[in-house]
């Protein structure tokens, strides 16, 4: 694994968001009022008969998408200051969610909170038999955490070292990989997360086609950016309650689990 | 560069087996009209298409493909489980069976593996977007005759749901098409070649180019 951690070793990600003095991203930021890129006015020659009003105008209009979606940065009504963004957020309710305190919150934004209690609300009960908020590796402010933890280089954890061997957990499917079976019901709300989110993936899809051929269809857009909202909090929430959906989204608290949990061909959607 | 997610894009649930129609449904994998030419198709179309509202499309219809390609394999895998000797022998699986055991492999109905000349890139827009209007147009008819040829609704529904995308696919073609005629002399659709490689031919002619 030392190789691994010598490739990533510098905290280059942090120097680019961080630390670099000489250059103010609040500069290039494409949604600020000074700049006068009108992102439709140039490439809406084509939209197959529809509409061709800005769709910030059209947010304006109808009072701003606050809560529908998760650009604040774009709504004028909203107070939402977009150079805090790179800093943590205090409206940030993680407090009330987790009962921590909110500088603990790591979150950058206030809709992609990444404080340990939304994350570890899909607690594993499995692993934590004193509930939720156990976890700190999660949290996406890896300043909380030095460098082996972030990389996972000196984990106490292997999966070629666990009890169960690698094709027991091929075996049984459902449990992906866990220590406990899944119960009935747990089963039944797997799947039916797993049906909601193919619904939504499905309804973005449709919309993107539609999309590609009528690009300034406000209506479409903002039907986007809502759909887009919903099913990245479902996969979330799959992700954190039955394992990975893609190989990025691996809790490696559990091992290498893109490996075991089932195949989408296995007829168990 | 994709990125693979481990879920079907229609769901799959198939209780009963039936090899011969799993040698039939695998057309939809890789026959003449089936999804490995069309995600084939758009993927490689993309990258001489002069256009970028339309190179877009071709490249979310051409990765939408690639999901049909798993829904496709994922039917046939379901309806080959558990298979008895005589279940084998006894349907027009055998000769399939003889191959390739179980393993997936693109043939059409009629046993021929996979060919690239089931699609078609020319390099000129509206060559390209008339070949995958009437290819969507023949994958319909495709589903539609496999879907006459079982009863089996675990079958069917996901038959039905990609005899779908082919319609939506076609109105979105048919819409690119549109888009590619703005581009042209409005009086002169098709006499005008937009991809005509205009430099070479002036320089083949001996002409100086622009």
């Amino acid at each position: 694994m030392n190789w691994i951690c010598l490739l990533v070793d510098a905290e280059q990600e942090v120097d680019i968001v961080r630390n670099n003095d000489d250059f103010d991203f609040c500069d290039i930021d494409r949604h600020n009022d000074d700049c006068d890129f009108d992102f439709c006015e140039d490439d809406c020659e084509y939209n197959n008969g529809y509409d061709r009003r800005r769709i910030g105008d059209y947010d304006r209009r109808n009072g701003g998408d606050c809560d529908d979606y998760d650009s604040r940065r774009r709504d004028r009504d909203c107070d939402h200051d977009d150079c805090e963004s790179h800093r943590r957020n205090r409206d940030c309710d993680c407090e009330e969610r987790c009962g921590r305190e909110t500088d603990r919150c790591g979150c950058h934004d206030h809709d992609d909170c990444r404080c340990h209690d939304r994350e570890d609300g899909c607690c594993h009960e499995n692993n934590h038999d004193n509930g939720c908020c156990e976890r700190t590796a999660r949290c996406s402010d890896f300043r909380d955490f030095n460098e082996d933890e972030r990389f996972g280089c000196n984990s106490a954890y292997d999966a070629a070292q666990s009890e169960d061997s690698w094709f027991d957990h091929r075996e049984d499917d459902d449990c992906c990989g866990r220590t406990r079976e899944l119960c009935e019901e747990e089963r039944n709300f797997k799947r039916k997360l797993k049906c909601r989110i193919q619904v939504l993936d499905f309804a973005l899809l449709e919309t993107i086609l539609f999309l590609d051929t009528h690009p300034c269809d406000f209506e479409a857009l903002r039907y986007y950016r809502i759909i887009r909202k919903k099913l990245a909090r479902l996969e979330k929430l799959y992700e954190c309650k039955f394992g990975p959906l893609t190989n990025q989204g691996v809790d490696t608290e559990f091992g290498w689990e893109w490996a075991t949990c089932p195949w989408p061909w296995e007829g168990k959607e | 560069m994709w990125t693979y997610e481990k879920k079907l894009q229609f769901p799959v649930n198939i209780k009963k087996c039936d090899p011969e129609m799993a040698r039939l449904i695998l057309t939809a994998l890789g026959g003449p009209d089936g999804e490995m030419g069309a995600s084939n198709r758009y993927l490689h179309q993309r990258y001489a298409m002069p256009y970028p509202q339309i190179v877009v499309l071709l490249t979310d219809i051409g990765s939408e493909e690639m999901n049909h390609m798993e829904v496709v394999s994922a039917i046939v895998r379901q309806l080959t489980r558990n298979l008895s000797s005589k279940q084998i022998q006894d349907s027009g699986f055998n000769a399939f069976y003889t191959d390739h055991t179980l393993g997936m492999y693109p043939v059409s109905a009629s046993g021929d593996p996979f060919m690239s000349h089931y699609f078609q890139s020319k390099g000129d827009p509206i060559t390209d977007i008339h070949e995958n209007m009437a290819a969507e147009q023949k994958a319909r008819t495709m589903y539609e005759n496999l879907i006459r040829m079982t009863d089996d609704d675990d079958v069917i529904r996901p038959l039905e749901f990609l005899r779908q995308r082919e319609i939506v696919h076609y109105q979105r073609f048919g819409e690119a098409l549109e888009i590619i005629r703005r581009e042209l002399d409005c009086k002169n659709y098709y006499a005008f070649n937009p991809a005509y490689d205009k430099k070479a031919s002036l320089e083949d002619r001996g002409l100086e180019s622009k």
